[in-house]
């Protein structure tokens, strides 16, 4: 390596301080602190070499979420569910778009129980992390960016390497599902009441 | 079906034709410029852009107002909101432990030595 001491200087500053970032989407990528660990050695590294080409003023954590999520994806037997995913998304909807329901249906199941959605409080860390563990790659991540780590759409489509509109219809579609399946749970655990036969959404 | 009931509510589909990117419906230029108040199915649209943070001011207090106002709506927004806060509460907290910060740290520090 022939950087000079400022550009390392400048790489504790702009880079390293995003440590804890990367190694939370590391977990939320990988969903074992082991393989988080490895992952995140990786990230640096690899960022670490390529530090000179990093373009300054661009934001530094993207930046590292891109090179993390990268090389995940590499290691990663991109199966199936994968090209499925892929394939549906062309015909995404999301608000809006013609038989897409602006009223979520976890909404209408809340109706008179829990409107403003308070059983999620009720859930434990572990099984919220579980559910986010379980949705496919392309919602966890664009979900995870926004809701957890606060990145703008047009990070998001930078990180992913997706137009701005599938970043809509990821976090749409994400978010869904995520609600719907901590809802069910939260239903089955009695922290909500079941619906009244009659008035579910799903006949 | 109370879905349905919902949907007529909300003036059932969408009137807004203008599509679309990536199969996703574009924001609606010409009904954000005017200054009437939002429908309720034009709020429940937009809402995750406003809560994301992603519509111009102008739009983004049209939009404001209408979950204000609208005792059918708001309740959406706070389901959004509570759903959002857990997410953040879960998984936004972690930090990266000790030990691997260090390990992190000394890998750099001998790449920079050796490589």
């Amino acid at each position: 390596m022939t950087e000079s001491g400022a550009s390392r200087k400048g790489f504790q500053d702009e880079a390293l301080v995003h440590l804890d970032a990367v190694y939370r989407f590391a977990l939320r990528l990988t969903g074992a602190p082991d393989q988080a660990e490895d992952l995140v050695q990786e990230t640096f590294l690899r960022a670490y070499r390529a530090w000179d080409q990093y373009e300054q003023g661009t934001r530094a954590k993207s930046w590292l979420f891109t090179i993390a999520r990268n090389v995940f994806l590499r290691h990663e037997e991109r199966g199936k569910r994968h090209d499925e995913i892929v394939r549906t998304e062309t015909r995404a909807g999301g608000p809006g778009e013609a038989g897409v329901d602006v009223v979520n249906p976890v909404w209408v199941s809340t109706m008179g129980k829990d409107p403003e959605g308070e059983f999620f409080d009720s859930i434990v860390d572990d099984k919220v992390l579980e559910a986010i563990d379980a949705l496919p790659e392309e919602y966890r991540t664009a979900v995870v960016l926004s809701d957890v780590e606060g990145f703008s759409y047009q990070e998001i489509s930078e990180t992913m390497g997706v137009p701005v509109g599938t970043v809509k219809s990821r976090l749409f579609r994400g978010r869904r599902r995520l609600q719907k399946e901590l809802y069910d749970f939260a239903e089955e655990m009695g922290y909500i009441t079941a619906h009244p036969s009659g008035t579910g959404e799903d006949r | 079906m109370i879905l349905d009931m919902i949907k007529r509510w909300f003036g059932g589909g969408t009137s807004r034709e203008q599509e679309k990117s990536d199969g996703f419906t574009a924001r609606s230029e010409e009904a954000l410029a005017d200054t009437r108040m939002l429908t309720c199915q034009e709020a429940l649209e937009w809402m995750y852009e406003f809560m994301d943070g992603e519509l111009p001011d102008a739009d983004a207090a049209r939009v404001d107002q209408h979950f204000k106002m609208c005792q059918a709506c708001y309740p959406h927004l706070q389901l959004e909101e509570s759903f959002r806060s857990r997410l953040r509460a879960a998984a936004g907290r972690t930090g990266v432990p000790e030990a691997v910060r260090s390990r992190v740290l000394e890998l750099l520090a001998q790449e920079e030595a050796g490589g």
